[in-house]
């Protein structure tokens, strides 16, 4: 019933918008900001409009919605570009279950109401819009954060990788210039590939501006809460650690909170954020009193990434049979540049850091990847040397 | 005399599917020892539980003096002026005689408990009755006889109209046994009535005023003792006459087929329970242990059983010692064991007779086929055979035991003992609780396995009848030792016994003659 | 007596029966509240996995493993042990499955081989944990169900770091081995659909399971240990033997389900958190009243309910959360021993008044 509900509303929207073809209305700030490079072209196609005949509907496909990082921010992409082209989007979630995902996968693209197919990669997704593509020719699969050198085919299958190796690699290298205890922290949320990538960026880039410092690394078990990494970060600060990488968006309070308990800034303390912009995220929210501990956020653009890709589709540039690395050239990862950075970070490192990013876009200083390393043995004896 | 207590129609059904109680009447008077009597399992216990409030019935009324009376638990009965005296004492061990008469009822000023006003009235009340007991003791120090009556007198200082006694002679001496008749008349004098159960008939002759006999949930029959004689109580009781008289020949013993020397055991409050414990059991004969309960027969039939950790001393079975060795090895070595306790040694509730019976011997080769699988076919056709040879009262052979009668529980586990094929069977209160039918057969069948298939048997009983019937040669166990020696039981009369039993009596060395 | 049989009997499918229609009535009326189509939603809940072909199948992937964890949990549970390391065994038999599959054997290894191999791996992984907390618990008397428990995480975390360490895939971003080849995988009997040759396998352990239990005197031991360990003792059972070799055959089923699970509907080993597979098999045991010859009736049921609240999550906008919710009021209902206690006595008193009448 809901589907009938949505897709009404969805042919209401698309008259509506039909009828006021001309008139549209300004995109939201922060999207028009952070457009990926290839702005140029988007610009033109933005001001054409998708016109009736050419609806899509979306199906979101992913484990859990509700961590306000990783998976709510694809559904968020989807959604913002089912508004922005006056399609339909849905969710499905997947649940804990692994053994019903493939059939829960197929029984909503057979049901024939979607055309376009966004999931994640995890937990076998990119396996079966790998292994399903060829048989729906009419669907159109987009799996984000695949791994960059995963080798895909087809004309209607479309890979994202993130690069949070690169944006990691960013706020490392701040993190280097920031500590005055030349001890650094990092919480990774799983001993995950994705985990790891970030891990490897963030500590090449502290070992890049500050050959000194140290990292101590710690991992939760995948279901993190708050509390634990708040644990976890009392027990770094207690060994004289003065800056801390959370990456874990749904832990992360435990982070700003007991960052915040002591004295940040006042008292030398920084936190990192991951994911979002999580300065301004949580200043806008029930959170706003641990904000202010947040120094910067790696962003990983999910949302961004999901709605750029839309556009290309619709454009009809959409690379299919390839994955398409997002790095911090194509806007797909970054690190926040807010007025909260801007204002409580020393000149000198605030031009240190510009001179970086430019160094990383041009290729000057390269960035390791974990996916780089052959095996795990040779990551890990690389991350504890 | 007027009536204090009616029952009418009372029925009641255990969840099991049992109909304990079938539409049974009971009137009791004021001042009268009323006595219930029947079988094991003809529903006296379970209708004095319904008038205590223990158990819900699901048919009939309760009249209190002529009126509907609703006694929902046993507080509310007590309430009521109805006192039980249950055949396991409820008392508190470690506190004196008028705590646990006063237990619930505590006399005192706010919290605090009035040591003297509870010994007060503890020792008025047992002045009143000449139920002599020491107010300060504690119940730990007493002796059977003594506990019994502290539970008398906590019903009585609950100012009860109506006691129920519950087999109190079970546990009792003869001696003893009189002299608790005596206070019953005394309290009968006083106007309470008495319900005195009870299955020893002489002792019913000797006491009650009336009988009412029940038969199988049903009531039979009330009647004053007048009309009445055992043998006349005991048809109604069984629908027949029952031959209590075994008939058997003089036991003719040869090879030791068990030898038990310099037997000891330590429980686990390190207290010596058995002590120097030595005898001999050979081919053919029925040795019988004697004694109150407690006094360390259940530890000798577990260690010879190999239930309990031979410590010291020996146990031989056919010149094999048990030390070290399994029950299976204990068993294969020639033992038939009859636990004491059915429910939680002799069977597993829940399996059928057929799992029941097979656990002993179900691994032997004899059942075997293709190798590692079992012959249902042979394993049916025994079990069935066994069913019709010992006459279990059952659907057939995939009935779980639950779902039986505690005689013919009994019966599906001497069924497996009795044909095991076992040199020596050790029969530990093989008829306890249960009908007079089954107990008869039961022991017959082990005084004709002793005579006609030579098979050495060692009873422990404290049921006095049965030791005399059925044991050929008595030994008398008391506090861990062996006190008495009878080489010919049929000499031996249960005044005697008593003597022996209660440690009045004890035989010397050269008295007992040649034990091993 | 015979009619307390009969009615016990047909009480216990009675019952089932009712705590299914009062937990599909709680579901209704949940459902009524939060969707916008409860008809749908209840329908999709309901007949959903009979609806379509795969809907179907993908009972039967559920209803493959739980034969084998079923059985499995019937060995632990007839002993009376409360011993969860078939949780464990499962996720442990598909990692090393898949680790002999992708590392240890090539590619070129025949399919039939293959397939043995594995499930000789699997059944050996459940064997040997299983051996763990058996031999704890009967030798030292250490509690089963808190070592059991515990090894499950034990378990996890070290199936976590066999992948990560031993045989995690470069090609992708999240923790899971590498792609199992063809020739480890259970051919599928009915196209498109998850009923695959596991099946065999499945009935195949239902049935020696049966017959270990009612057919040998290993089955008589353990089934009078767990009924009463003191009885099985005066009967002269060897308890420490028997019930050890109870767990270990019910960790190594669910070992073999693990494998099968595996086998059968994975691409690759990617389990990061207990799959639940072994508590369910244990809710098998119990609703198959701890004989074999029921688990399948118990594993339907179940992997039937599993898969309605699936299909209702994948067809409705209702939370996944609300279905666990719903699944747990049922299995409750279902697992509740006593839950009508009181009609059921009252039944019997019934029928044995009327016998009783007719006697005299």
């Amino acid at each position: 019933m809901k589907k009938k509900w949505t897709g009404l509303l969805a042919i209401l929207l698309a008259c509506a918008l039909t009828a006021c073809g001309g008139e549209k209305e300004p995109k939201p700030s922060q999207g028009a900001e952070n457009d990926p490079p290839a702005s140029s072209q988007q610009s033109e196609q933005q001001s054409e409009q998708p016109s009736a005949g050419e609806n899509h509907s979306i199906i979101y496909i992913c484990l859990n919605l509700g961590d306000l990082s990783f998976n709510d921010m694809g559904w968020d992409g989807c959604r913002a570009a089912a508004e922005k082209y006056g399609w339909t989007a849905e969710v499905l979630e997947l649940g804990k279950d692994t053994s019903t995902y493939e059939n829960a996968f197929l029984d909503s693209i057979d049901s024939g109401d979607y055309d376009i197919v966004v999931t994640q990669s995890n937990y076998g997704l990119s396996d079966l819009c790998i292994k399903y593509a060829p048989e729906y020719p009419d669907i159109s699969f987009v799996s984000y954060d695949m791994s960059a050198s995963a080798e895909i085919s087809g004309d209607n299958l479309y890979g994202i990788a993130f690069k949070q190796n690169e944006g990691s690699f960013l706020v490392g290298a701040l993190a280097g210039k920031l500590t005055t205890s030349n001890k650094i922290g990092v919480f990774i949320f799983n001993d995950v590939p994705v985990g790891n990538d970030f891990l490897t960026g963030y500590i090449a880039g502290v070992r890049h501006s500050n050959p000194n410092a140290e990292v101590s690394v710690a991992y939760g078990g995948g279901t993190a809460d708050a509390s634990k990494l708040q644990e976890v970060s009392s027990a770094m600060f207690d060994s004289g650690v003065d800056v801390i990488y959370g990456v874990s968006g749904s832990a992360y309070p435990g982070l700003a909170r007991e960052a915040t308990n002591r004295g940040g800034f006042d008292k030398g303390i920084y936190a990192i954020g991951v994911d979002s912009d999580m300065w301004t995220v949580y200043t806008a929210s029930e959170n706003a009193g641990i904000a202010d501990v947040i120094i910067t956020s790696m962003q990983k653009k999910v949302d961004e990434a999901v709605v750029y890709a839309m556009d290309q589709y619709v454009e009809g540039t959409l690379p299919f049979g390839s994955v398409q690395a997002y790095g911090i050239l194509e806007n797909g990862v970054g690190m926040a540049d807010n007025e909260h950075y801007r204002s409580c970070t020393p000149e000198d490192v605030l031009s240190y850091m510009e001179q970086l990013q430019e160094d990383v876009i041009s290729g000057t200083v390269t960035v390791p990847s974990y996916f780089d390393f052959e095996s795990y043995d040779e990551f890990a004896a690389w991350r504890d040397q | 005399m007027t009536e204090v207590l009616r029952m009418e129609n009372i029925t009641k059904i255990y969840p099991n599917g049992f109909m304990a109680n079938k539409d049974v009447n009971l009137a009791i008077n004021t001042g009268e020892i009323h006595a219930l009597v029947g079988e094991n399992g003809a529903g006296k216990t379970t209708l004095m539980k319904i008038l205590f409030g223990m158990e819900s019935f699901q048919g009939g009324r309760v009249l209190l003096n002529g009126e509907d009376a609703d006694i929902s638990s046993p507080l509310d009965a007590i309430d009521k002026g109805i006192g039980m005296v249950h055949q396991h004492f409820m008392q508190v061990p470690s506190l004196s005689v008028a705590e646990n008469v006063t237990l619930g009822i505590e006399p005192g000023k706010g919290l605090l408990f009035d040591q003297k006003t509870a010994s007060e009235i503890t020792q008025e009340i047992s002045d009143k009755y000449q139920l002599k007991v020491n107010a300060q003791e504690r119940i730990a120090d007493l002796g059977v006889g003594l506990r019994q009556k502290v539970e008398i007198l906590k019903a009585l200082v609950r100012k009860c109209r109506i006691l129920i006694l519950d087999e109190p002679t079970a546990v009792l001496t003869p001696q003893e046994t009189q002299e608790l008749f005596v206070q019953l008349k005394a309290l009968k004098k006083d106007g309470i009535a008495i319900i005195f159960i009870s299955h020893k008939l002489e002792e019913v002759m000797e006491l009650c005023d009336r009988v009412t006999v029940l038969r199988a949930g049903r009531t039979v029959g009330t009647d004053v003792i007048g009309n009445l004689d055992p043998a006349k109580i005991s048809r109604m009781m069984v629908g027949r006459d029952v031959i209590l008289k075994i008939q058997k020949d003089p036991a003719k013993p040869k090879d030791v087929v068990l030898r038990v020397s310099d037997l000891e055991y330590r429980n686990g409050e390190n207290v010596k329970v058995v002590n120097k414990v030595s005898f001999v059991v050979r081919q053919g004969e029925i040795v019988g242990i004697a004694g109150v309960e407690g006094n360390g027969q259940n530890q000798v039939a577990e260690l010879v059983a190999g239930m309990l950790p031979l410590g010291h001393g020996t146990v031989e079975i056919l010149r094999r010692s048990i030390k070290g060795k399994s029950v299976r090895k204990i068993r294969e070595m020639g033992l038939a064991y009859i636990s004491e306790d059915r429910m939680l040694y002799g069977c597993a509730a829940n399996l059928p007779i057929r799992e029941n019976i097979m656990a002993d011997r179900i691994h032997t080769r004899r059942y075997k086929k293709l190798g590692i699988f079992t012959d249902p076919k042979k394993v049916n056709e025994e079990i069935d055979q066994l069913i019709r040879e010992f006459e279990i009262a059952c659907d057939d052979r995939s009935q779980p035991v639950r779902m039986l009668s505690g005689g013919n529980i009994q019966k599906v586990i001497v069924a497996r003992e009795f044909s095991s094929g076992a040199q020596l069977i050790l029969a530990n209160q093989p008829t306890r609780g249960i009908d007079v039918g089954t107990t008869e057969m039961i022991r017959k069948t082990l005084v004709r396995k002793a005579r006609e298939e030579g098979v050495a048997t060692l009873l422990v009983s404290s049921d006095l009848n049965e030791i005399l019937e059925v044991s050929d040669r008595l030994l008398v166990m008391k506090d861990g030792e062996i006190v008495a020696h009878f080489q010919d039981t049929s000499q031996v009369s249960e005044d005697l016994l008593g003597e022996y039993m209660l440690g009045v009596k004890c035989m010397t060395k050269e008295e007992m003659g040649d034990l091993v | 007596m015979k009619e307390t049989r009969r009615i016990e009997f047909l009480f216990e499918i009675f019952r089932i029966l009712v705590a299914l229609a009062i937990a599909y009535g709680l579901t209704l009326l949940c459902i009524m509240l939060i969707s916008d189509d409860p008809g749908h939603a209840v329908y999709m809940f309901a007949v959903g996995p009979f609806t379509s072909k795969r809907r179907l199948g993908q009972l039967f992937g559920k209803f493959i493993p739980y034969l084998l964890t079923g059985t499995g949990m019937c060995f632990v549970y007839a002993s009376n042990r409360f011993n969860l390391i078939g949780e464990g065994v499962y996720l442990m038999s598909g990692c090393m499955v898949a680790f002999f599959a992708t590392q240890v054997l090539g590619t070129g290894t025949p399919h039939i081989l293959f397939i043995l191999v594995l499930l000789l791996v699997g059944a050996l992984t459940g064997a040997l944990f299983g051996l763990i907390p058996a031999v704890l618990r009967e030798k030292m008397k250490i509690n089963e169900t808190v070592v059991s428990i515990m090894m499950n995480y034990a378990l996890l975390y070290l199936a976590n770091y066999i992948v990560k360490t031993k045989m995690y895939d470069t090609e992708i971003t999240y923790m899971a081995s590498e792609q199992l080849p063809m020739a480890a995988r259970l051919t599928t009997l009915v196209p498109g659909t998850q009923i695959h040759t596991g099946l065999i396998i499945g009935i195949l352990a239902v049935v020696v399971t049966a017959l270990i239990f009612y057919r040998t005197s290993l089955g008589y031991s353990i089934r009078i240990c767990g009924s009463n360990p003191n009885f099985a003792r005066t009967a002269g059972i060897g308890m420490t033997g028997s019930l050890i070799v109870a767990q270990v055959l019910g960790a190594t089923l669910a070992g073999v389900g693990g494998a099968v699970d595996m086998m059968g509907i994975y691409d690759r080993y990617m389990w990061t958190a207990l799959t639940n597979m072994g508590f369910d098999g244990l809710l098998v045991a119990v609703l198959s009243k701890k004989n074999p010859v029921f688990v399948p009736l118990g594993a339907f049921l179940l992997a039937y309910m599993r898969t309605g609240a699936s299909i209702l999550n994948y067809t409705t906008e209702i939370p996944i959360e609300f279905v666990d919710i719903m699944q747990a009021i049922i299995i409750l209902l279902i697992a509740a021993e006593h839950f009508m206690g009181k009609y059921k006595e009252k039944l019997i008193f019934g029928a044995s008044r009327e016998k009783n009448k007719e006697a005299a």
